[in-house]
């Protein structure tokens, strides 16, 4: 065979596989996409096309119903960054909230978790009674704690004027916030399950190893147990943080309103910024308006989440880090 | 030539075609999936349109059938927003719904019944009907169910006997200042919850008749800004205060677990309650009897000029987009003044809307009498209240109430909570006449 006829056969052989490839990648992608067809199409229909279309409704003063609607330009967030300081404060509560209750449902977490993890008897149903309340659903949970702070025929009134105590009004301004506080609380559990099963994977070792060099209990959990599962406590967080700041329908249902959801009858210490573009919306009928403050919500978490995901990597360890690093060396 | 092959394609595509269109033909535009028979979707409350009597009306008009919502606000909001209201709503007659072109015109369905006549109509009907720049004349948009002089009150006499203190007089009206003045005789003799107001259910409208009374209005004559700083004004908004400052019965910062009024009265812990004549519905329970046998209406408190509001006036309305309008007027023509007004009539909860259902009152027990011949006299001094296109009730109330809170804990004097919520008001205003253009 001269060199060009083997030159050309060569070339044959590589086309060939190169069209294999080709092939080969093309099926795969045509698979993916035929299985992920559902996903994307439930994206586009059910999240994209919404939040473009909130996008434009943000330039109108549509009322959400009247046929008498027009586009305004930029108006809404004019009025948003200029004219309405009662947004900014309820932003505010909402991070002020969000800053207590985040830190406290995390650390209760880790805490129960720590608790239930010990050898103790009936550990089972110790962890199903701390972690029932995260899965009851937020209508119950609310029905129960207004039953509990209700100043007439609550439970903690009456354990108050046991003790000689006054009634209080526990739904109203001012102490109504801390009533929503203990009732977000209340789920704490959910976050026990998932710091449960990050500590079931520390090694043993480490945390034995500490131990012998003289580390008591409090120093294991803080040099050794907590770096181990801080990519755990930091999902909690950004999450926790996520949820908190969309709260809606918490302040709603523990307000008491004829026993109906109104938010225009929260009190103002629980009108969270959601609660706020919800009274936007259904009260005044700004649609344009809400909508505008929702994008820009929208924005704020999103810059919220990629300062936390900045800081992360200098306070979260990741053992994948670990390991690219000494397959670096 | 064309081919066969597609040809029959073609025919098989038009005969499916008009197999279609045939099966639709035998729907109207409400749609049911049975021939000839349309679906009017009805947004009520159970406890008002009752199951029996949808049952009822679909047996008289098999033509009809009604698909029954439960009245949820915000499951309107989303229904309209969507496009697709149902076709009978219950709601409150409101000049911000009549002026974004919600509702559709009633007369000329009222002008060929048998069953709703023009001169039938009590004056109350006028709250529904809007002339394109106020309430109260022009086209009806809706029709009042029943209702009643919301500030008259109903008082248990035993209590006030009990406290050594003289009943509200059931003829004339006693003032605003008599009200307190009771409330605090009965709180002083150990009644604990000596009047109630209602506060939970909004007091945006006692105010505003408390203003008119004095012959001062809340808003400006083109309806587009509002006075809350004027002296009548203030000293609303202060007796407000002065009733939240003295404890003598609930509000939003010292609310019942009921929610309302009623359990509190007919369990006989509540001396008076504002809450007009359709609050005696609940007496002919068995466990009312006590307090129903020494209780009376009085008539509505005044600061002048006599008028009586009414802050309800619900009723029914059918949307503009509504599928099929002539079927849900039929629905409405029975619901309104069909059996079902005959029947609410005859069980005290609400006065009806029709003068020739007010035979059917009950006046067996005394204080049913009682309350039926002061209902007569009151009706006299029933006025629609002002009522902006570009702010509802539901709006403002809510500012108000906060604003009255912070009066009541001791932050604010009565003019800066009159400039505040006027300030809110103003700039909810000016966002409603933008809206409508």
């Amino acid at each position: 065979m001269s060199t060009l006829a083997a030159a050309a056969a060569a070339t044959n052989v590589a086309a060939a596989g190169a069209a294999r490839t080709r092939g080969w990648r093309r099926y795969r992608a045509r698979t993916f996409y035929l299985f992920a067809s559902p996903w994307i199409a439930g994206f586009v229909l059910l999240t994209l096309t919404p939040v473009v279309y909130a996008l434009i409704v943000s330039f109108t003063n549509y009322d959400g119903a009247s046929a008498k609607w027009r586009f305004i330009g930029i108006r809404n967030y004019v009025e948003l960054f200029t004219a309405s300081p009662a947004v900014w404060e309820s932003m505010m509560r909402t991070v002020a909230y969000t800053a207590v209750v985040v830190p406290l449902s995390v650390a209760g977490g880790l805490f129960l978790a720590l608790l239930v993890n010990e050898r103790i008897r009936a550990r089972g149903v110790v962890r199903a009674i701390f972690f029932v309340p995260s899965v009851v659903p937020i209508v119950a949970t609310a029905i129960m704690w207004r039953l509990i702070f209700s100043k007439d025929a609550g439970l903690l009134n009456g354990i108050v004027q046991v003790f000689g105590g006054q009634k209080v009004t526990w739904l109203a301004d001012p102490y109504v916030i801390y009533a929503l506080i203990v009732m977000s609380l209340w789920g704490l559990g959910g976050g026990m399950i998932i710091s449960l099963a990050a500590l079931q994977d520390v090694p043993q070792e480490l945390t034995e190893a500490a131990r012998l060099d003289g580390a008591g209990r409090l120093r294991v959990l803080r040099s050794v147990v907590v770096p181990l599962i801080s990519p755990v406590l930091y999902f909690q967080v950004i999450t926790g943080i996520i949820a908190t700041l969309q709260m809606l329908v918490q302040p709603m249902l523990l307000a008491e309103s004829s026993g109906k959801l109104s938010s225009a009858m929260v009190p103002e210490s629980t009108t969270l910024f959601m609660v706020h573009v919800y009274n936007e919306f259904f009260y005044n009928n700004r649609f344009g308006y809400g909508s505008a403050m929702l994008w820009v919500f929208f924005v704020v978490i999103l810059l919220f989440t990629v300062i936390m995901q900045r800081v992360s990597r200098r306070v979260v360890f990741y053992q994948n880090d670990v390991e690219d690093r000494e397959d670096e060396k | 030539m064309s081919n066969p092959t597609r040809l029959r394609a073609g025919l098989a595509a038009g005969a499916l075609a008009a197999a279609g269109a045939l099966v639709l033909s035998g729907c109207t535009a409400g749609g049911s999936g049975t021939p000839g028979v349309t679906t009017v979707t009805v947004m009520y409350a159970t406890s008002e349109f009752t199951k029996e009597q949808v049952e009822a009306f679909e047996a008289d008009n098999p033509d009809i059938k009604i698909d029954f919502v439960e009245f949820d606000t915000n499951r309107l909001n989303a229904m309209m927003t969507a496009g697709d209201p149902p076709d009978l709503v219950r709601g409150k007659p409101s000049a911000n719904l009549f002026a974004r072109e919600l509702a559709t015109p009633l007369d000329d369905y009222i002008a060929e019944s048998d069953v709703i006549k023009e001169d039938d109509l009590l004056p109350v009907n006028d709250l529904w009907r809007w002339n394109g720049t106020e309430r109260g004349s022009g086209s009806l948009y809706g029709l009042v169910k029943d209702f009643s002089p919301d500030t008259t009150f109903w008082q248990n006499e035993a209590l006030f006997t009990q406290a050594g203190v003289e009943p509200l007089s059931t003829t004339e009206p006693a003032s605003w200042d008599d009200i307190l003045t009771k409330g605090e005789a009965l709180k002083a003799a150990g009644i604990e919850l000596p009047i109630g107001i209602e506060w939970q259910w909004g007091i945006g409208g006692l105010l505003q008749e408390m203003v008119e009374q004095q012959g001062e209005q809340i808003f400006s004559e083109d309806l587009t800004e509002a006075n809350l700083t004027s002296p009548e004004a203030i000293r609303a908004i202060q007796w407000l205060i002065d009733y939240g400052k003295l404890g003598i019965g609930p509000t939003s910062l010292n609310p019942l677990a009921a929610g309302q009024d009623g359990p509190a009265f007919t369990g006989g812990e509540m001396a008076a309650s504002m809450d007009g004549y359709w609050f005696a519905g609940q007496f002919t329970a068995e466990e009312a009897a006590n307090v129903a046998a020494t209780a009376s209406l009085a008539p509505a408190p005044t600061w002048g000029e006599r008028i009586s509001a009414v802050n309800g006036g619900v009723g029914a309305w059918i949307p503009e987009a509504s599928d099929d309008k002539d079927a849900a007027w039929r629905v409405m023509e029975y619901f309104i003044g069909g059996q079902p007004a005959i029947d609410r009539a005859k069980s005290g909860w609400g006065l009806p809307a029709l003068e020739s259902l007010w035979e059917y009152l009950p006046t067996e027990q005394p204080y049913q009498q009682q309350a039926a011949e002061l209902a007569k006299a009151e009706v006299e001094f029933v006025v629609p209240l002002q009522d902006s296109p570009y702010i509802s009730i539901d709006q403002w109330n809510p500012e108000l109430d906060k604003g009255v809170q912070s009066g009541i804990l001791g932050e604010k004097t009565a003019k800066e909570i009159g400039q505040e919520v006027q300030d809110r008001m103003n700039t909810l205003l000016a966002q409603g006449k933008d809206q409508l253009g």
